[in-house]
């Protein structure tokens, strides 16, 4: 056909629509931005769109919008849940934040969703109780039971999925546990990580320490490190990074005055150091007087969320700082809480609850439903949108813990 | 002069572009290399292909420099930056372009994508499924439905069990 060359290209589009008798006549609108449907479709759209492009378009959604996409139909379920999405297809998704009252004897709060900002009533398959200890890594959440610490569990909080774990060792009843999970993000094997510390009876200062490993590969348990410590005590709070179990010890402060309460053992679970090593010779001091320290995994790195106290005055908090472990085993602070946002969270008790995943560490008072986001990235403080948890009476606490949704990872 | 190409569409309208912006496709690089210059699309209509072309040219015209195979023997030689195809679009004015450009019904952006996908141009692949999918963030099942045109086929009862597996899932607020 002749005449179609160069001039055609200094024409608008809305000439050649009306002259061209395309594929859908009826569809010939091409101007001006229209996102309603086409009333006159006759036929489904789901239908010309074969299945990796559907694929990838679900790729681009934040996961709450990839939940309601499985809703449509049932091919488009089938492409939510086919097993073949991976880490490296998804787009990395923000951690969500699940807010709860204390003292509840069923565990259900809200989870807060940062990427469409939205609060979903939300509860756990296998929580029981708001006091058991939580830990997350990479779609996984690892419970264990606060009254009866043999009793461990794993569970997907978003395909509902969930496991429990062969009895952990090292006693039912220690005076304090921590907890730890770290999932390969490639393999989905997991290792969950639980210290144990026992006073040892008629013995103020001396205390029973012990660290079990659990691998899902070999759904067992082992006890690398069993040893008494001596002026120290083990506390709830440790974290697995890159293979390197992170665990606050405090000081009992029985021996001397010591300078500092706090300080961090660095444990390497794949090195896995004999007992005969002692437990001090792996720690490091935090980096200033603390009164409450959180860790993190923030995409492989270290990161301690503390309340900064004053070192004769451990119990008051003048301030919440965010440090990194660096290579060298320094720490190096990266923020500090803006006072506006300390002050907005009201009363700040010397304890709070913080956790975090990727770029986006959380911040949660005990005594407010406030929740207080930091972009590592960005390096922006700021609040969530408004969480529908209500404070009853005064004394009403709240905690949580923050998880990343996903949907390949099974327990 | 520059070299120019001849698309064929579906409809037998005859398209002749300039060589730079038909390699947006690498389907189409690759069947030149073959040493053929005119390219029937058969399954490409005229409407479709002058939206694609429109796109190609303004992507072309913006990556001005001389174009290299990004795998053959020439990126060597070539002493500029050799150019890849489907890195993101940082350019803010461009990317306005593109927004306006995908500022069409469904449908239209359906057969764009098809077509985009059979010619193997991964920027326009991608740009028209994320454009989709801002069209589905924040929605709810039905809505997504009404949108697209797609029917329900669940049965009362899966439905249910889907509502009580993802309760969260199904809040409005």
């Amino acid at each position: 056909m002749d005449g179609v060359d160069s001039w055609q290209k200094s024409l608008p589009i809305a000439y050649f629509q009306r002259e061209v008798a395309g594929f859908n006549p009826m569809n010939g609108n091409g101007d001006g931005g229209n996102h309603e449907e086409d009333e006159h479709a006759l036929i489904s759209l789901d239908a010309i769109l074969p299945d990796d492009l559907l694929e990838k378009v679900l790729s681009f959604l934040p996961i709450a919008s990839i939940i309601r996409s499985s809703f449509v139909c049932k091919r488009w379920y089938e492409s939510v849940h086919s097993g073949r999405w991976s880490w490296t297809k998804m787009l990395p998704q923000k951690p969500w934040y699940f807010m709860f009252n204390c003292g509840g004897d069923a565990v259900s709060g809200y989870a807060y969703d940062p990427s469409l900002r939205k609060w979903y009533s939300f509860d756990f398959p296998c929580i029981e109780q708001s006091n058991w200890l939580t830990s997350s890594s990479g779609g996984l959440v690892c419970a264990m039971d606060n009254e009866d610490r043999s009793r461990v569990f794993v569970c997907n909080p978003i395909t509902r999925d969930w496991k429990r774990l062969r009895d952990a060792p090292g006693g039912r009843f220690p005076d304090y546990s921590a907890l730890a999970v770290s999932v390969d993000r490639r393999t989905h094997v997991y290792t969950v990580a639980v210290a144990k510390c026992k006073q040892v009876p008629q013995d103020y200062y001396q205390w029973d320490f012990s660290i079990h490993v659990y691998e899902s590969a070999t759904r067992s348990w082992t006890t690398p490190f069993a040893q008494v410590l001596v002026g120290w005590r083990g506390s709830d709070e440790c974290v697995i990074c890159d293979g390197v179990l992170y665990y606050l010890i405090y000081s009992t402060g029985v021996l001397r005055n010591m300078e500092q309460r706090h300080c961090l053992v660095i444990y390497d679970l794949a090195g896995q150091p004999s007992s005969r090593t002692s437990l001090m010779q792996m720690v490091i001091p935090v980096p200033c007087s603390l009164t409450c320290g959180r860790l993190m995994n923030q995409g492989g790195k270290l990161v301690m969320v503390g309340g900064i106290g004053k070192p004769d005055r451990p119990g008051i908090i003048k301030g919440i700082g965010i440090w990194v472990l660096l290579e060298n085993k320094e720490w190096r602070e990266v923020a500090r809480m803006p006072q506006k946002f300390f002050q907005g969270f009201g009363e700040f008790d010397d304890v709070f609850a913080s956790s975090g995943a990727g770029d986006v560490i959380y911040i949660q008072s005990f005594g407010s439903p406030a929740l207080l986001t930091y972009d590592m990235s960005q390096k922006l403080w700021k609040w969530s949108a408004k969480s529908p948890v209500i404070k009853r009476f005064p004394l009403q606490l709240f905690t949580g813990f923050c998880f990343e949704p996903r949907l390949e990872v099974a327990s | 002069m520059a070299k120019m190409i001849k698309l064929v569409s579906g409809d037998g309208a005859e398209f002749e572009v300039e060589e730079e912006v038909a390699f947006q496709s690498k389907i189409i690089k690759d069947i030149v290399a073959d040493a053929d210059d005119v390219i029937p699309l058969p399954t490409v209509s005229s409407k479709v292909l002058i939206q694609v072309i429109e796109y190609c040219r303004k992507h072309a015209a913006v990556n001005s420099f001389p174009l290299s195979p990004s795998s053959s023997a020439a990126a060597a030689a070539s002493s500029s930056s050799s150019i890849s195809y489907s890195k993101p679009v940082s350019d803010p004015a461009l990317r306005a372009w593109d927004n306006e450009f995908v500022k069409l019904n469904n449908s239209s952006l359906f057969d764009i994508v098809i077509a985009a996908n059979y010619l193997d141009i991964e920027e326009l692949v991608d740009l028209v499924l994320e454009t989709v999918a801002d069209r589905i963030k924040g929605k709810q099942a039905q809505e997504i439905r009404r949108q697209f045109n797609i029917e329900n086929d669940f049965t009362p009862e899966e439905e249910e069990a889907l509502r009580r597996e993802n309760s969260w899932a199904f809040q409005n607020n």
